[in-house]
């Protein structure tokens, strides 16, 4: 079995030490409305090379651009499609970020060339690592989404509507050298009924999925219960976060698992910082049964409910757990995650 | 429904009546006081007058456009909940992160067993009490939301830390009855957040006002409320504080005029909009509350905070708001 740490989705854009508040100075500018697009773009840029560097000098296999583009979660994506324009203010979930519902108010359709695409292409282009790419997931953003007028009579029918828009948005993905593309799904947890229907849309969407691997993330919650399901999804792997319960780590301790499993496991609510020793141990007797060709220590999710130098730390504990897990002391070469089965 | 209580407890206020959330426009004045205080440019006592001033500049404010429940305007806090944290032991000041968009608030970090060893607001509340006749309501982070903007590392679990911060936040709250005060919100923006813990949160406002003499609200803001509803109504508290134009009215739609055992503020505000809705518009709004509430239930007041507005911006809207309340109040004896 091949060992990795990675990242998943957010990390912090502003740090508090000097030269992280970058785009927090932008911001606050004077000039800040006529600043020009592109020299936007420029100082984002800055930010995910040195996002990028962060997470490869703490040891991280593959590595995330942070989103660093994004207005929060669900915008970024939506704010690209024809008909969506942003509505309400609400929390995402259980972080301190929050984000617009789309209001969708006609058929969906793509207005720019991609969702997120073409951005993982520039960041695969200088990103001295495997890049992760993590999406939210239609049964997310169907649920999240607010509906006018007669186009979709139901949060069901947008989510059949958006399957096919990102199915073209992983082969994009897969076509810009996206090593792993993660389909965040925290609304599964809420709604488990909706699971042959995320199964569907799953197929749909794997079908594009190139040489990336496709990994589903049922975030926020304790996906114990739905465990077994989880292994039978048409996907090449399941990230668990392992920080809200125990029904998940049971599952896996027991069951093992057929797929690539992603242990999350360092806790991104809390500053505390686990011991590489600790997660090292706590993995080992999670993969006692997992016959995969991959595993993976991660964060229990984005890193940006995190302050920056808090991030780092935890990306730092995965990487030593890692190395302790893998039998791999300092300084030895590892075989890292290129190449690595899906 | 509370009125009775409010009655017990010498408060004397009309039918639906308007009030505000609690934050007032950040003026200038008050941006200038707070960057020279984070440079250390002011003393304690500069710092306590610039406050005061503040306050008696917002009480003239609300006493103006009508108010009928007042706030001192919540001057000196930040976005966040570091400037309470400040002052509670165990607590340490955190790095930056992200709420939305470009906003960041330093997160705390609970790092030792927390522990209140002085008021925090009650100077405040006392100085705003003392320029007006009329009520003027406290208003202070609610217990779970407090744990969700902090980074537990000292308890165990969610649960013991959060009630370690309710029993905290209780003394406070007893600080400020035995000031006088007897509204008193606790502002809890993170219920929902995580719908299994909702019974956690409960539990834990509990801790903060069981037996209080006061009348309590629990202001819910930017979250779900069609799935906390009517699992919200559980809650200890006398007054639920829903932001309604954000949420599209979600809540009430569903219940009927003698299942809500509640009174219910609701938001007629868009305070993340620069726009001023008419009277007419807000008054559409109470209307659609009160074809679920009985107007004996019903407060009237923005979203949420008006930190974010401008001084004109908040005028314009309150003096709306507050010209919708009056007509709603038409012959129903307010």
């Amino acid at each position: 079995m091949n060992f990795i740490a990675a990242s998943m989705g957010s990390y912090p854009r502003i740090g508090d030490a000097p030269g992280q508040q970058r785009l927090l100075e932008v911001a606050a500018s004077p000039g800040r409305l006529e600043l020009e697009a592109g020299r936007l773009d420029e100082i984002q840029q800055e930010v995910i090379r040195d996002v990028l560097a962060e997470q490869a000098k703490a040891g991280l296999d593959a590595l995330s651009d942070g989103q660093v583009r994004w207005a929060d979660p669900v915008s970024h994506l939506m704010g690209k499609l024809a008909n969506v324009t942003p509505g309400a203010l609400l929390r995402y979930f259980d972080t301190p970020l929050h984000f617009r519902r789309p209001v969708v108010s006609g058929p969906i359709a793509m207005r720019d060339s991609s969702l997120a695409a073409d951005e993982v292409k520039w960041t695969v282009a200088v990103s001295a690592r495997p890049v992760a790419v993590t999406l939210p997931g239609p049964l997310t953003l169907s649920r999240l989404a607010i509906l006018r007028g007669p186009s979709y009579a139901s949060p069901d029918a947008l989510m059949d509507a958006l399957v096919p828009l990102l199915a073209d948005e992983v082969a994009r993905l897969a076509a810009a050298g996206a090593w792993a593309i993660v389909i965040e799904e925290p609304w599964l947890l809420r709604e488990p009924d909706a699971f042959p229907r995320l199964n569907d849309a799953l197929e749909v969407i794997a079908a594009r999925r190139g040489a990336s691997r496709l990994w589903v993330f049922p975030s926020f919650g304790d996906a114990g219960a739905l465990y077994d399901r989880l292994q039978a999804l048409p996907v090449d792997g399941i990230v668990l976060d392992l920080t809200r319960g125990t029904g998940a780590a049971e599952a896996v301790t027991s069951a093992g698992s057929r797929l690539a499993i992603l242990l999350g496991i360092a806790d991104v609510r809390t500053t505390e910082l686990e011991t590489p020793g600790q997660l090292a141990k706590t993995a080992a007797a999670l993969l006692r049964n997992v016959r995969a060709p991959l595993a993976g220590l991660v964060p229990s999710g984005g890193l940006e409910a995190l302050p920056r130098d808090r991030a780092f730390a935890k990306c730092r504990v995965l990487a030593k757990a890692r190395d302790l897990l893998s039998g791999k002391g300092r300084g030895r070469k590892r075989p890292g995650p290129r190449g690595a089965g899906r | 429904m509370s009125r009775p209580k409010l009655q017990q407890l010498g408060v004397d206020v009309p039918i639906l009546p308007a009030t505000t959330v609690g934050s007032a426009p950040e003026t200038p004045e008050l941006a200038a006081t707070r960057t020279a205080a984070a440079r250390g440019e002011l003393d304690a006592g500069q710092l306590a007058a610039k406050r005061q001033e503040a306050v008696a500049g917002w009480i003239a404010t609300q006493e103006s456009l009508g108010l009928d429940i007042l706030t001192d305007g919540e001057p000196g806090r930040g976005d966040g909940v570091g400037w309470f944290t400040a002052h509670l032991k165990g607590f340490k000041p955190g790095g930056l992160v992200r709420t939305r968009g470009n906003r960041f608030v330093l997160r705390p970090v609970l790092a030792g067993e927390v522990r209140w060893t002085a008021p925090v607001t009650v100077a405040l509340w006392s100085h705003a009490q003392g320029l007006t006749q009329k009520p003027v309501k406290a208003t202070l982070p609610g217990p779970y939301s407090l744990l969700a903007a902090s980074c537990n590392e000292r308890y165990p679990t969610r649960q013991v830390a959060c009630r370690a911060l309710a029993r905290e936040i209780r003394r406070e709250a007893d600080a400020l009855v035995k000031a006088g005060c007897r509204i008193l919100q606790l502002d809890e923006p993170a219920l929902g957040s995580r719908a299994d813990e909702l019974e956690l949160a409960s539990d834990a406002i509990r801790i903060v006002t069981r037996d209080l003499a006061a009348y309590v609200v629990v202001h819910v803001c930017y979250a779900d409320l069609g799935t906390l509803w009517p699992a919200l109504l559980d809650l200890p508290a006398d007054n639920l504080d829903l932001e309604m134009v954000n949420g599209d009215f979600a809540v009430p739609r569903s219940p009927a005029k003698a299942a809500c055992p509640k009174d219910v503020s609701i938001g007629v505000i868009d305070v993340l909009s620069a726009k001023a809705d008419t009277p007419e518009t807000m008054l559409r709004r109470v209307k659609k509350a009160l074809a679920v509430l009985k107007p004996e239930q019903v407060w009237i007041d923005p979203d949420c905070g008006l930190r974010s507005r401008t001084p004109d911006e908040a005028v314009t809207q309150l003096t709306a708001m507050v010209a919708a309340a009056r007509e709603a109040r038409r012959g129903r004896g307010g």
